[in-house]
């Protein structure tokens, strides 16, 4: 949405008092992949679980079991590569640093007792990251045209890795333009 | 022959907005204002195009919340009134400036647009502004894209496959009853793209969309043409990428045309400038001074010193901008034709309300370089992305990149501290809202208005827009009124379908509040 001239006008809203509930009391685990380095992830156990686990293991141990997230590397349900594992104890969401970009990822909510067992609790979706730079696919009947990239290239970086480079190609174009230069006859010479 | 096509987008969008329970609304005014500074004056200028046998071509999308709000009776009648009162204040500003020839010419600028578009909004476009940019669509040279229904962003509701399933579906509803056609493409809000949604849009017989530039850059395997032509996606539904430069010309205030010293100066409003007491009837009925359209100054410079504004002046800069913008297109195509062997097209999206509302000079600027691709050239040729397909209707296959068109290009405008609160209640209620559609397939009577007024709030809850207001930070509490208000009504009425309580009176309340999509059907929130 276009960012409307709003800040002249904080005083004129309604205030309101109604309030959404904390909690649906369910078992849920949800990741949301962010960017191509992190998720979110929030999740919730509900009351009738809890009791159920406290008397598995007993009050006394249930106090110190922690609420454990487990991230894995993978297709849903494949555990071969545990990615991360974090101590959500007290926590409803976190963000987490996931730093593989184009790569598949679920997880697993649980307590670990005291005695190191998991119990799960739920299990997450699965999500996918999004990359971060060109595919180094090619497609043989498509072959790239490599000069068609090089104004992408065009910000002094080896090779642009993120959006934050086409940003950066972004402020070189405009600061060609107040110049008073086209930019891509520049590009030209430049390449050539 | 052409060496390359310049394919323009403009995104016509605003949230749904209105609001009977006040007699004044300040939310209200977001939609008179596009109506008169953005879409009444693209129409003009299209108009004066077609007049004068310029062969142009734009795409719009206008959104399904926009359409209604467009048709909706009540916001017409409040749009009416809007424009009196603001013809009354610049029939006082005449008077006011009339020792001051250069204010009151202004002045005068302001009562002519203001009894004009009036004229137009009523005489010419029999208060229908849908019909009025479907009447370029059947002409060819206008083509009208769809949204998903309320632009709720996509991406972050992929736990609820239903749900953008919904989104697509109602949006593409909307547009049939509407325009009696069914859209070729649609606009992804805000450009949010993530795999799979292209699946859905086969299904929903939807052939292409749009993705920020590095959706088609980042494709996997590397597009042959990067995204300087459209990809397929293996669904079979095009993706056309964003080009960054011509977007970067017009886009940003800063540095882009917009910020020009010569151009009018948004923030310098005679709501806030003039004497209280002489302003009061014309600001909100609390008494906070707001912006009423009028403004006598040019941005001058990064100063708080402003200098009169001078329209003649400002119609020039417009002209030359357009030049220079066709230029920078020209040497585009020419280096691009040579390196790739074929005319690029080169996509150059822009949010509608830009044009107009913030630039106030913009539909000029559009005008004029219609007239001058028309006139003055022969390598750029403008084009619609069906026009595209039609005539390369080969291209390569791959999959577009997750990605979006907001800041650092992914979803984190849409998912960060301030608005991830909001993901477990809006995954929750979609996930209830099938369950609804699941569980009761052939409703009627009261029942089946409660399950279409579950899914109505649903999606004015999904809307993307509150999520962005609460990253901007500003009037964040409309924002988490307009998402709490949804979905409590929402679990008002799944209660109440789910325990046969339906409350009646309640449900003709935020019938009538929330009226939108009167075709709507929850049953496409059902399971496949």
């Amino acid at each position: 949405m276009y960012q409307y001239d709003w800040k002249n006008y904080e005083n004129i809203f309604y205030a309101s008092t109604i309030e959404l509930p904390d909690k649906y009391n369910e078992n849920i685990f949800v990741l949301m992949a962010r960017d191509p380095y992190w998720a979110f992830a929030y999740w919730e156990t509900a009351e009738s679980k809890k009791e159920e686990i406290k008397n598995q293991i007993g009050e006394d141990d249930f106090k110190k079991t922690k609420l454990i997230i487990k991230i894995f590397n993978g297709e849903l349900g494949d555990e071969k590569k545990l990615h991360l594992q974090i101590d959500v104890s007290g926590q409803i969401s976190w963000y987490i640093q996931l730093n593989q970009p184009d790569n598949k990822f679920w997880g697993q909510l649980g307590w670990l007792t005291p005695n190191n067992n998991f119990i799960l609790i739920a299990v997450s979706n699965c999500i996918t990251t999004p990359r971060d730079t060109f595919s180094n696919i090619i497609d043989e009947e498509w072959m790239a045209i490599e000069e068609s990239y090089n104004i992408f290239k065009f910000t002094g970086e080896e090779k642009l890795s993120s959006p934050y480079h086409l940003e950066d190609l972004r402020k070189t174009i405009a600061f060609k333009l107040e110049k008073h230069q086209a930019p891509f006859s520049i590009i030209k010479k430049i390449s050539q | 022959m052409e060496k390359g096509y310049l394919c323009p987008v403009l995104h016509a969008h605003l949230p749904y907005v209105r609001h009977p329970e006040y007699s004044d609304s300040f939310e209200e005014d977001w939609f008179f204002e596009a109506v008169s500074e953005t879409y009444l004056p693209i129409l003009r200028a299209l108009e004066n195009l077609t007049q004068d046998n310029i062969d142009w071509r734009l795409t719009i999308s206008i959104t399904p919340t926009l359409m209604e709000m467009l048709k909706d009776d009540l916001l017409i009648i409040r749009y009416i009134k809007h424009l009196e009162k603001l013809t009354e204040l610049a029939e006082k500003e005449v008077h006011r400036t009339k020792n001051n020839p250069h204010f009151q010419k202004l002045a005068q600028m302001y009562l002519i647009n203001f009894i004009d578009l009036k004229h137009y909004f009523i005489e010419i476009y029999s208060k229908d502004l849908i019909q009025a940019f479907s009447h370029f669509q059947e002409l060819g040279k206008l083509e009208i894209i769809t949204c998903a229904a309320t632009h709720g962003y996509l991406p972050l509701m992929e736990i609820n496959p239903e749900a953008i399933r919904a989104q697509i579906k109602i949006g593409i509803k909307n547009y049939q009853k509407h325009l009696k056609q069914k859209p070729r493409g649609i606009w992804l809000p805000e450009c949010g793209y993530n795999l799979g949604i292209d699946s859905i849009l086969k299904d929903e017989g939807i052939q292409f969309f749009f993705t920020d530039t590095h959706g088609i850059l980042y494709a996997k395997p590397r597009p042959r043409y990067a995204n300087f032509a459209p990809i397929y996606c293996p669904s079979g539904v095009a993706a056309f990428g964003r080009d960054l430069e011509s977007s970067k010309q017009v886009w940003s205030a800063k540095d882009g045309y917009p910020g020009d010293s010569e151009y009018r100066e948004f923030y310098r409003d005679i709501g806030f400038d003039l004497d209280y007491d002489y302003i009061k009837p014309y600001i909100h009925e609390s008494g906070e001074r707001i912006n009423t359209g009028i403004k006598y100054y040019r941005i001058t410079g990064i100063t708080d010193h402003k200098e009169p504004y001078n329209p003649e002046q400002a119609i020039q800069k417009a002209a030359l901008h357009a030049g220079n913008f066709l230029f920078n297109r020209e040497k585009q195509a020419e280096y691009l034709y040579d390196i790739l062997g074929k005319p690029p097209i080169i996509v150059a999206p822009y949010d509608a309300e830009l044009f107009g509302h913030w630039w106030f000079e913009g539909p000029a600027w559009l005008e004029f370089l219609f007239r001058k691709i028309h006139f003055d050239q022969k390598i750029i040729k403008l084009i619609t992305p069906t026009e595209y397909l039609k005539i390369f209707s080969k291209n390569q296959i791959s999959t577009p990149n997750i990605s979006s068109w907001g800041y650092k290009g992914y979803h984190e405008v849409w998912l960060e501290g301030n608005n991830d609160w909001i993901y477990r209640h809006l995954h929750k209620a979609a996930f209830r809202m099938t369950e609804l559609a699941n569980r009761f397939k052939n409703a009627s009577g009261i029942l089946k208005r409660a399950l279409n007024q579950a899914s109505r709030e649903l999606l004015l809850a999904q809307s993307s827009d509150w999520a962005f207001i609460m990253k901007t930070g500003t009037v964040v509490e409309y924002a988490h009124n307009r998402t709490k208000e949804h979905i409590i009504n929402f679990t008002k009425l799944y209660e109440g379908c789910l325990n046969n309580s339906i409350d009646e009176i309640k449900l003709k309340e935020i019938e009538e509040k929330n009226n939108l999509f009167s075709e709507i059907d929850y049953c496409d929130f059902a399971s496949i």
